[in-house]
Protein backbone atom coordinates (compact mmCIF):
# COMPACT_ATOMS: atom_id res chain seq x y z
CA UNK A 1 0.00 0.00 0.00
CA UNK A 2 3.02 2.28 1.26
CA UNK A 3 4.50 1.96 -2.32
CA UNK A 4 0.91 2.66 -4.23
CA UNK A 5 0.70 5.90 -2.42
CA UNK A 6 4.42 6.57 -3.14
CA UNK A 7 3.63 6.22 -6.63
CA UNK A 8 0.95 8.69 -6.21
CA UNK A 9 2.77 11.17 -4.22
CA UNK A 10 5.49 11.09 -7.15
CA UNK A 11 2.84 11.54 -10.04
CA UNK A 12 0.97 14.53 -7.45
CA UNK A 13 4.48 16.49 -6.65
CA UNK A 14 5.66 16.35 -10.84
CA UNK A 15 2.20 17.35 -11.58
CA UNK A 16 2.55 20.10 -9.28
CA UNK A 17 5.84 20.88 -10.46
CA UNK A 18 4.79 21.73 -14.09
CA UNK A 19 1.68 23.52 -12.75
CA UNK A 20 3.94 25.87 -10.45
CA UNK A 21 5.79 26.72 -14.28
CA UNK A 22 2.48 27.01 -16.17
CA UNK A 23 0.92 29.04 -13.31
CA UNK A 24 3.53 31.54 -13.08
CA UNK A 25 3.50 31.91 -17.34
CA UNK A 26 0.11 32.39 -16.81
CA UNK A 27 0.32 35.42 -14.16
CA UNK A 28 3.09 36.81 -15.98
CA UNK A 29 0.51 36.91 -19.15
CA UNK A 30 -2.30 38.70 -17.25
CA UNK A 31 -0.32 41.08 -15.38
CA UNK A 32 0.88 42.44 -18.65
CA UNK A 33 -2.32 42.35 -20.16
CA UNK A 34 -3.81 44.34 -17.37
CA UNK A 35 -1.06 46.76 -17.73
CA UNK A 36 -1.89 47.16 -21.42
CA UNK A 37 -5.22 47.61 -21.44
CA UNK A 38 -5.25 50.29 -18.42
CA UNK A 39 -2.62 52.38 -20.54
CA UNK A 40 -5.26 51.71 -23.84
CA UNK A 41 -8.15 52.94 -21.06
CA UNK A 42 -6.48 55.56 -19.98
CA UNK A 43 -5.17 57.26 -23.66
CA UNK A 44 -9.18 56.74 -24.33
CA UNK A 45 -10.38 58.27 -21.38
CA UNK A 46 -8.76 61.61 -22.68
CA UNK A 47 -11.53 62.13 -24.84
CA UNK A 48 -14.57 63.53 -22.88
CA UNK A 49 -17.02 60.58 -21.11
CA UNK A 50 -20.88 60.08 -21.86
CA UNK A 51 -22.40 60.15 -18.79
CA UNK A 52 -25.95 57.67 -18.30
CA UNK A 53 -27.12 60.79 -16.14
CA UNK A 54 -27.50 62.27 -19.66
CA UNK B 1 -3.54 2.27 11.45
CA UNK B 2 -0.90 5.05 11.45
CA UNK B 3 -0.39 4.67 7.76
CA UNK B 4 -3.56 4.57 6.60
CA UNK B 5 -5.08 7.80 8.14
CA UNK B 6 -1.37 9.60 6.87
CA UNK B 7 -2.39 8.44 3.43
CA UNK B 8 -6.03 9.23 3.56
CA UNK B 9 -5.13 12.75 5.22
CA UNK B 10 -3.22 13.50 2.21
CA UNK B 11 -5.32 12.06 -0.87
CA UNK B 12 -8.13 14.02 0.42
CA UNK B 13 -5.66 17.00 0.62
CA UNK B 14 -4.32 16.43 -2.85
CA UNK B 15 -8.47 16.08 -3.97
CA UNK B 16 -8.90 19.79 -2.52
CA UNK B 17 -6.15 20.54 -4.44
CA UNK B 18 -7.64 18.89 -7.46
CA UNK B 19 -10.74 21.22 -6.82
CA UNK B 20 -8.51 24.26 -6.40
CA UNK B 21 -6.94 23.82 -9.20
CA UNK B 22 -10.39 23.52 -11.61
CA UNK B 23 -11.34 26.45 -10.09
CA UNK B 24 -8.12 28.14 -10.71
CA UNK B 25 -8.03 27.00 -14.60
CA UNK B 26 -11.66 28.41 -14.98
CA UNK B 27 -10.59 31.79 -13.77
CA UNK B 28 -7.03 32.34 -15.87
CA UNK B 29 -9.15 31.17 -19.00
CA UNK B 30 -11.68 33.99 -18.05
CA UNK B 31 -8.81 36.75 -17.09
CA UNK B 32 -6.65 35.71 -19.93
CA UNK B 33 -10.01 37.01 -22.18
CA UNK B 34 -11.41 39.49 -19.83
CA UNK B 35 -7.63 41.56 -19.36
CA UNK B 36 -7.78 42.31 -22.78
CA UNK B 37 -11.01 44.06 -22.84
CA UNK B 38 -11.19 47.78 -22.75
CA UNK B 39 -14.15 48.78 -20.40
CA UNK B 40 -16.68 51.11 -22.35
CA UNK B 41 -19.99 52.63 -20.82
CA UNK B 42 -22.80 52.86 -23.66
CA UNK B 43 -25.96 54.11 -23.01
CA UNK B 44 -28.18 51.49 -21.85
CA UNK B 45 -31.29 50.18 -23.85
CA UNK B 46 -33.46 50.85 -21.28
CA UNK B 47 -33.15 51.76 -17.44
CA UNK B 48 -35.42 49.34 -14.97
CA UNK B 49 -36.20 51.43 -11.85
CA UNK B 50 -34.38 50.16 -8.76
CA UNK B 51 -35.32 50.28 -5.41
CA UNK B 52 -31.46 50.29 -3.33
CA UNK B 53 -31.77 49.51 0.07
CA UNK B 54 -29.28 50.20 3.11
CA UNK B 55 -30.01 48.04 6.42
CA UNK B 56 -28.17 50.41 8.78
CA UNK B 57 -27.79 49.35 12.43
CA UNK B 58 -26.14 51.26 14.34
CA UNK B 59 -23.57 52.44 11.52
CA UNK B 60 -23.46 56.44 12.44
CA UNK B 61 -19.52 55.62 11.75
CA UNK B 62 -20.07 54.71 8.00
CA UNK B 63 -23.34 55.52 6.75
CA UNK B 64 -22.66 59.31 5.58
CA UNK B 65 -20.10 58.24 2.98
CA UNK B 66 -22.28 55.52 1.47
CA UNK B 67 -25.15 57.91 1.78
CA UNK B 68 -24.04 60.48 -0.20
CA UNK B 69 -21.95 57.80 -2.81
CA UNK B 70 -25.22 56.12 -3.61
CA UNK B 71 -27.19 59.71 -4.50
CA UNK B 72 -24.00 60.41 -6.94
CA UNK B 73 -24.39 56.75 -8.59
CA UNK B 74 -24.00 56.83 -12.77
CA UNK B 75 -27.64 55.80 -13.28
CA UNK B 76 -30.73 58.07 -13.92
CA UNK B 77 -31.63 59.87 -10.60
CA UNK B 78 -35.46 59.23 -11.41
CA UNK B 79 -35.16 55.82 -11.82
CA UNK B 80 -33.08 55.30 -8.38
CA UNK B 81 -35.74 55.08 -5.51
CA UNK B 82 -33.44 54.81 -1.96
CA UNK B 83 -34.74 53.52 1.38
CA UNK B 84 -32.72 53.57 4.11
CA UNK B 85 -33.29 51.86 6.74
CA UNK B 86 -32.17 52.72 10.69
CA UNK B 87 -32.68 49.12 12.25
CA UNK B 88 -33.01 49.83 15.99
CA UNK B 89 -30.56 51.99 16.25
CA UNK B 90 -29.36 53.90 19.70
CA UNK B 91 -26.79 55.99 17.91
CA UNK B 92 -27.07 58.87 15.28
CA UNK B 93 -27.43 56.90 12.15
CA UNK B 94 -31.19 58.23 11.27
CA UNK B 95 -30.29 61.81 12.16
CA UNK B 96 -26.86 61.27 9.71
CA UNK B 97 -29.29 59.46 6.96
CA UNK B 98 -31.56 62.91 7.12
CA UNK B 99 -28.86 65.21 7.07
CA UNK B 100 -26.92 63.70 4.12
CA UNK B 101 -30.02 63.43 1.82
CA UNK B 102 -31.53 66.86 2.70
CA UNK B 103 -30.34 68.38 -0.49
CA UNK B 104 -31.07 65.48 -2.24
CA UNK B 105 -34.92 65.41 -1.18
CA UNK B 106 -35.26 69.25 -1.95
CA UNK B 107 -34.01 68.21 -5.30
CA UNK B 108 -37.21 66.15 -5.89
CA UNK B 109 -35.02 62.77 -5.20
CA UNK B 110 -37.05 59.93 -4.30
CA UNK B 111 -35.85 59.34 -0.67
CA UNK B 112 -37.56 56.94 2.59
CA UNK B 113 -35.63 57.00 5.94
CA UNK B 114 -37.46 54.48 8.10
CA UNK B 115 -36.93 53.60 11.80
CA UNK B 116 -37.28 50.16 12.38
CA UNK B 117 -37.55 48.67 15.58
CA UNK B 118 -39.09 44.94 14.27
CA UNK B 119 -36.71 42.01 14.37
CA UNK B 120 -35.05 39.76 11.98
CA UNK B 121 -31.71 41.32 11.66
CA UNK B 122 -30.62 42.06 8.11
CA UNK B 123 -33.26 39.51 6.69
CA UNK B 124 -36.09 41.65 8.50
CA UNK B 125 -35.14 44.65 6.77
CA UNK B 126 -34.96 42.63 3.42
CA UNK B 127 -38.52 41.91 3.98
CA UNK B 128 -39.94 44.94 5.28
CA UNK B 129 -37.92 46.88 2.12
CA UNK B 130 -39.46 44.47 0.28
CA UNK B 131 -43.01 44.97 0.71
CA UNK B 132 -42.51 49.15 0.09
CA UNK B 133 -40.19 48.99 -2.82
CA UNK B 134 -41.68 50.37 -5.99
CA UNK B 135 -38.75 49.63 -8.15
CA UNK B 136 -38.40 46.64 -10.95
CA UNK B 137 -35.25 45.71 -8.93
CA UNK B 138 -33.81 45.68 -5.49
CA UNK B 139 -30.58 46.66 -5.20
CA UNK B 140 -28.93 46.43 -1.74
CA UNK B 141 -25.74 47.88 -0.35
CA UNK B 142 -24.58 47.31 3.26
CA UNK B 143 -24.05 50.69 5.29
CA UNK B 144 -20.20 50.44 4.81
CA UNK B 145 -20.26 49.24 1.12
CA UNK B 146 -19.93 52.61 -0.59
CA UNK B 147 -20.20 51.82 -4.00
CA UNK B 148 -18.38 53.29 -6.97
CA UNK B 149 -19.95 55.54 -8.93
CA UNK B 150 -20.73 52.88 -11.87
CA UNK B 151 -21.29 49.93 -9.61
CA UNK B 152 -24.93 49.90 -10.66
CA UNK B 153 -24.62 50.94 -14.11
CA UNK B 154 -22.36 47.81 -14.51
CA UNK B 155 -25.39 45.28 -12.70
CA UNK B 156 -27.72 46.78 -14.71
CA UNK B 157 -25.83 46.06 -18.16
CA UNK B 158 -25.32 42.48 -17.42
CA UNK B 159 -28.81 42.12 -16.43
CA UNK B 160 -29.95 43.29 -19.69
CA UNK B 161 -27.77 41.00 -21.32
CA UNK B 162 -30.77 37.93 -20.31
CA UNK B 163 -33.13 39.25 -18.56
CA UNK B 164 -35.51 36.45 -18.69
CA UNK B 165 -32.97 34.22 -16.62
CA UNK B 166 -30.62 36.67 -14.93
CA UNK B 167 -32.62 37.30 -11.25
CA UNK B 168 -29.74 38.38 -9.31
CA UNK B 169 -26.56 40.17 -10.51
CA UNK B 170 -23.55 40.78 -8.27
CA UNK B 171 -20.45 43.05 -8.01
CA UNK B 172 -17.69 42.78 -6.06
CA UNK B 173 -16.43 44.11 -3.21
CA UNK B 174 -13.02 45.60 -2.27
CA UNK B 175 -11.90 46.30 1.05
CA UNK B 176 -12.01 50.43 1.68
CA UNK B 177 -9.54 49.94 4.92
CA UNK B 178 -7.02 47.68 3.23
CA UNK B 179 -3.71 49.10 4.66
CA UNK B 180 -4.57 49.73 8.12
CA UNK B 181 -2.80 46.63 9.60
CA UNK B 182 -1.38 43.08 8.86
CA UNK B 183 -4.64 41.49 9.28
CA UNK B 184 -6.62 44.00 7.12
CA UNK B 185 -3.91 43.52 4.39
CA UNK B 186 -4.78 40.07 4.85
CA UNK B 187 -8.50 39.70 4.19
CA UNK B 188 -7.85 42.17 1.48
CA UNK B 189 -6.06 39.15 -0.11
CA UNK B 190 -8.33 36.48 0.74
CA UNK B 191 -11.17 39.15 -0.85
CA UNK B 192 -9.38 39.68 -3.78
CA UNK B 193 -8.52 36.16 -4.35
CA UNK B 194 -12.32 35.00 -3.83
CA UNK B 195 -14.04 37.34 -6.03
CA UNK B 196 -11.43 37.74 -8.87
CA UNK B 197 -10.46 33.88 -8.72
CA UNK B 198 -13.43 31.94 -6.84
CA UNK B 199 -16.38 34.05 -8.14
CA UNK B 200 -14.83 34.31 -11.67
CA UNK B 201 -14.22 30.36 -12.38
CA UNK B 202 -17.59 29.43 -11.26
CA UNK B 203 -19.60 31.56 -12.93
CA UNK B 204 -17.12 31.41 -16.32
CA UNK B 205 -17.28 27.41 -15.93
CA UNK B 206 -21.02 26.73 -14.53
CA UNK B 207 -22.65 30.05 -14.69
CA UNK B 208 -23.54 29.44 -10.60
CA UNK B 209 -23.05 32.63 -9.12
CA UNK B 210 -23.30 33.91 -5.30
CA UNK B 211 -24.79 36.44 -3.72
CA UNK B 212 -23.08 38.24 -1.68
CA UNK B 213 -24.36 40.68 1.29
CA UNK B 214 -23.73 43.47 -0.54
CA UNK B 215 -23.97 45.38 -4.02
CA UNK B 216 -26.02 43.30 -6.09
CA UNK B 217 -29.60 43.70 -7.58
CA UNK B 218 -32.26 41.05 -7.13
CA UNK B 219 -35.77 41.20 -9.29
CA UNK B 220 -38.35 42.75 -6.40
CA UNK B 221 -41.13 40.15 -8.74
CA UNK B 222 -38.66 36.95 -7.92
CA UNK B 223 -38.25 37.92 -4.34
CA UNK B 224 -41.62 38.61 -3.45
CA UNK B 225 -42.46 34.75 -5.56
CA UNK B 226 -40.38 33.13 -2.85
CA UNK B 227 -41.27 34.90 0.11
CA UNK B 228 -38.22 37.19 0.59
CA UNK B 229 -35.12 36.20 2.62
CA UNK B 230 -35.07 33.58 5.70
CA UNK B 231 -36.09 35.05 8.73
CA UNK B 232 -32.97 34.34 11.58
CA UNK B 233 -30.47 32.87 8.69
CA UNK B 234 -26.88 33.96 9.39
CA UNK B 235 -25.77 34.22 5.84
CA UNK B 236 -29.04 35.57 4.63
CA UNK B 237 -26.96 35.95 0.98
CA UNK B 238 -25.67 32.41 0.85
CA UNK B 239 -29.28 31.48 1.84
CA UNK B 240 -31.02 33.02 -1.13
CA UNK B 241 -28.69 32.02 -3.92
CA UNK B 242 -29.61 28.21 -2.97
CA UNK B 243 -33.04 29.51 -3.12
CA UNK B 244 -32.47 31.03 -6.51
CA UNK B 245 -30.57 28.39 -8.29
CA UNK B 246 -33.39 25.77 -7.05
CA UNK B 247 -36.30 28.08 -9.35
CA UNK B 248 -33.95 27.03 -12.21
CA UNK B 249 -32.95 30.98 -12.61
CA UNK B 250 -29.19 31.92 -12.80
CA UNK B 251 -26.97 34.69 -10.36
CA UNK B 252 -24.61 36.37 -12.84
CA UNK B 253 -21.70 38.00 -12.18
CA UNK B 254 -20.92 41.71 -13.14
CA UNK B 255 -17.14 41.87 -12.31
CA UNK B 256 -16.79 45.36 -12.86
CA UNK B 257 -19.34 46.25 -10.68
CA UNK B 258 -17.06 47.18 -7.24
CA UNK B 259 -18.07 48.66 -3.93
CA UNK B 260 -15.48 49.17 -1.42
CA UNK B 261 -16.66 47.97 1.98
CA UNK B 262 -14.73 48.07 5.51
CA UNK B 263 -13.53 44.86 6.91
CA UNK B 264 -12.64 44.14 10.66
CA UNK B 265 -9.71 45.95 12.23
CA UNK B 266 -8.91 43.67 14.77
CA UNK B 267 -8.41 40.02 15.43
CA UNK B 268 -11.62 39.74 17.94
CA UNK B 269 -14.20 41.58 15.45
CA UNK B 270 -12.89 39.00 12.32
CA UNK B 271 -13.38 35.98 14.53
CA UNK B 272 -16.95 37.10 15.57
CA UNK B 273 -17.79 38.18 11.76
CA UNK B 274 -16.23 34.72 10.24
CA UNK B 275 -17.77 32.35 13.02
CA UNK B 276 -20.98 33.96 12.25
CA UNK B 277 -20.24 33.01 8.42
CA UNK B 278 -18.82 29.61 9.15
CA UNK B 279 -21.83 28.70 11.31
CA UNK B 280 -24.35 30.08 8.82
CA UNK B 281 -22.11 28.09 6.15
CA UNK B 282 -22.71 24.35 8.31
CA UNK B 283 -26.45 25.35 8.28
CA UNK B 284 -26.63 26.39 4.73
CA UNK B 285 -24.82 22.70 4.38
CA UNK B 286 -27.24 21.40 6.92
CA UNK B 287 -30.44 23.14 4.73
CA UNK B 288 -29.09 21.73 1.75
CA UNK B 289 -27.72 18.13 2.47
CA UNK B 290 -30.90 16.24 0.86
CA UNK B 291 -30.17 18.14 -2.23
CA UNK B 292 -27.18 15.21 -3.06
CA UNK B 293 -30.07 12.91 -3.43
CA UNK B 294 -32.91 14.17 -4.65
CA UNK B 295 -34.00 15.50 -7.77
CA UNK B 296 -32.66 19.52 -8.26
CA UNK B 297 -31.60 21.88 -10.47
CA UNK B 298 -27.62 20.35 -11.06
CA UNK B 299 -26.41 23.70 -10.18
CA UNK B 300 -28.01 23.14 -6.89
CA UNK B 301 -26.42 19.61 -6.32
CA UNK B 302 -23.14 20.83 -7.82
CA UNK B 303 -23.16 24.40 -5.19
CA UNK B 304 -23.93 21.57 -2.16
CA UNK B 305 -20.98 19.10 -3.00
CA UNK B 306 -19.05 22.25 -3.15
CA UNK B 307 -20.17 23.33 0.30
CA UNK B 308 -20.13 19.91 1.80
CA UNK B 309 -16.54 19.11 0.78
CA UNK B 310 -15.08 22.40 1.53
CA UNK B 311 -16.52 22.25 5.50
CA UNK B 312 -16.72 18.66 6.05
CA UNK B 313 -14.47 16.52 3.89
CA UNK B 314 -11.21 19.16 3.43
CA UNK B 315 -11.70 20.57 6.83
CA UNK B 316 -11.69 17.65 8.63
CA UNK B 317 -8.57 16.13 6.04
CA UNK B 318 -6.96 19.81 7.40
CA UNK B 319 -7.19 19.70 11.26
CA UNK B 320 -5.71 16.05 10.96
CA UNK B 321 -3.04 16.98 9.11
CA UNK B 322 -2.28 19.97 11.37
CA UNK B 323 -2.50 17.15 14.74
CA UNK B 324 -0.07 15.15 12.76
CA UNK B 325 2.18 17.92 12.11
CA UNK B 326 2.07 18.93 15.39
CA UNK B 327 2.43 16.20 17.41
CA UNK B 328 5.66 15.01 15.20
CA UNK B 329 7.21 18.35 16.02
CA UNK B 330 6.03 18.08 19.67
CA UNK B 331 8.14 14.18 19.53
CA UNK B 332 10.96 16.01 17.66
CA UNK B 333 11.42 18.70 20.27
CA UNK B 334 11.69 16.88 22.88
CA UNK B 335 13.26 13.60 21.67
CA UNK B 336 16.98 14.79 22.90
CA UNK B 337 16.06 14.59 26.53
CA UNK B 338 13.73 11.40 25.86
CA UNK B 339 15.24 9.49 23.00
CA UNK B 340 12.77 6.30 23.48
CA UNK B 341 10.22 8.15 22.43
CA UNK B 342 9.14 7.37 18.67
CA UNK B 343 7.76 9.85 16.06
CA UNK B 344 4.24 8.66 16.32
CA UNK B 345 3.00 9.27 12.15
CA UNK B 346 5.74 7.68 9.92
CA UNK B 347 5.82 5.53 7.18
CA UNK B 348 8.35 3.81 8.36
CA UNK B 349 11.51 5.40 10.25
CA UNK B 350 13.43 4.07 6.89
CA UNK B 351 11.08 5.73 4.29
CA UNK B 352 13.39 8.37 3.73
CA UNK B 353 12.82 9.33 0.16
CA UNK B 354 9.34 9.18 0.64
CA UNK B 355 9.59 11.82 3.15
CA UNK B 356 11.49 14.02 1.21
CA UNK B 357 8.80 13.60 -1.58
CA UNK B 358 6.07 14.81 0.52
CA UNK B 359 8.19 17.49 1.99
CA UNK B 360 8.97 18.87 -1.76
CA UNK B 361 5.14 18.12 -2.38
CA UNK B 362 4.19 20.87 0.75
CA UNK B 363 6.46 23.46 -0.60
CA UNK B 364 4.77 23.14 -4.57
CA UNK B 365 1.51 23.18 -2.71
CA UNK B 366 2.70 26.67 -1.00
CA UNK B 367 4.06 28.08 -3.98
CA UNK B 368 0.78 27.11 -5.69
CA UNK B 369 -0.86 28.97 -3.02
CA UNK B 370 0.90 31.99 -3.66
CA UNK B 371 0.77 32.09 -7.23
CA UNK B 372 -2.79 31.52 -6.88
CA UNK B 373 -3.13 35.04 -4.97
CA UNK B 374 -0.40 36.80 -7.18
CA UNK B 375 -2.85 35.99 -10.02
CA UNK B 376 -5.73 37.38 -8.42
CA UNK B 377 -3.40 40.39 -7.55
CA UNK B 378 -2.02 40.67 -11.96
CA UNK B 379 -5.89 41.08 -12.67
CA UNK B 380 -6.24 44.38 -10.79
CA UNK B 381 -4.20 47.26 -11.95
CA UNK B 382 -1.79 48.18 -9.13
CA UNK B 383 -1.76 45.41 -6.59
CA UNK B 384 0.41 42.63 -8.11
CA UNK B 385 3.55 43.83 -5.84
CA UNK B 386 6.50 42.35 -4.54
CA UNK B 387 5.00 43.33 -0.83
CA UNK B 388 2.30 41.31 -2.03
CA UNK B 389 4.22 37.96 -2.65
CA UNK B 390 5.83 37.93 1.16
CA UNK B 391 2.02 38.62 2.80
CA UNK B 392 0.57 35.74 0.67
CA UNK B 393 3.40 33.95 2.53
CA UNK B 394 3.31 34.99 5.85
CA UNK B 395 -0.45 34.65 5.67
CA UNK B 396 -0.12 30.76 4.83
CA UNK B 397 1.10 30.37 7.98
CA UNK B 398 -0.63 32.88 10.00
CA UNK B 399 -3.58 33.88 8.73
CA UNK B 400 -4.68 31.19 6.53
CA UNK B 401 -4.61 28.87 9.76
CA UNK B 402 -6.93 31.11 11.27
CA UNK B 403 -9.67 29.74 9.00
CA UNK B 404 -9.01 26.20 10.55
CA UNK B 405 -9.78 27.40 14.38
CA UNK B 406 -12.77 29.51 13.22
CA UNK B 407 -14.48 26.32 11.13
CA UNK B 408 -13.61 24.06 14.44
CA UNK B 409 -15.22 26.56 16.36
CA UNK B 410 -18.27 26.70 14.39
CA UNK B 411 -18.67 23.37 13.72
CA UNK B 412 -18.65 22.36 17.37
CA UNK B 413 -21.13 25.26 18.17
CA UNK B 414 -23.97 24.47 15.25
CA UNK B 415 -23.30 20.67 16.60
CA UNK B 416 -23.75 21.78 20.07
CA UNK B 417 -26.75 23.87 19.57
CA UNK B 418 -28.40 21.02 18.11
CA UNK B 419 -27.76 18.56 20.48
CA UNK B 420 -29.31 21.25 23.10
CA UNK B 421 -31.46 22.29 21.18
CA UNK B 422 -30.59 26.42 21.45
CA UNK B 423 -31.06 29.00 19.18
CA UNK B 424 -27.67 29.39 16.90
CA UNK B 425 -29.08 31.97 14.97
CA UNK B 426 -28.02 34.78 16.97
CA UNK B 427 -26.65 37.75 14.88
CA UNK B 428 -23.71 39.17 15.48
CA UNK B 429 -23.11 42.92 13.72
CA UNK B 430 -19.35 43.34 12.38
CA UNK B 431 -18.22 46.01 14.26
CA UNK B 432 -17.19 49.13 12.38
CA UNK B 433 -14.31 51.72 12.19
CA UNK B 434 -13.73 55.37 11.45
CA UNK B 435 -12.08 55.61 8.42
Amino acid sequence: MVKGFFLLAMVVTIGLAILTALLLVCQWVIYFRVEQTMVTRRHRARTPRRSANE
Amino acid sequence: MNEFLLMTTLTSIWCSLALAIVILAGAIHFWLRESRVVVTMPPLDRYPTISIIVPAHNEALVIERTVRALLTLNYPATRVELLLYADNCQDQTAQIMRRATAAARAAGRQVQIVERTGTGGKAGVLNDALKLARGEYLAVYDADAMPEENALYFLVQKLLENPQDYVAVFGRNKTRNAQQNFLTRCINQEIVTSQRVQHCAVWHLFKIGRIPGTNFILERSFAQRIGGWRDGALTEDTDISFTIMKAGKLIALAHNSEAFQQEPETLRDYYRQRLRWAKGNYQVVGHNFCHLFDRVAWRVKLETLYYVCTFLWFNLAIVCSDVILVSNLAVMAVRPWFPQLAIPWTFGGGNLLLTHLLLLNWVLMIIVYMVQINIAMATQYGQATADQIWLALASYFTYAQLFIVVSVHAAGSVLVDRLLGRDGSHWVKTRRFAD
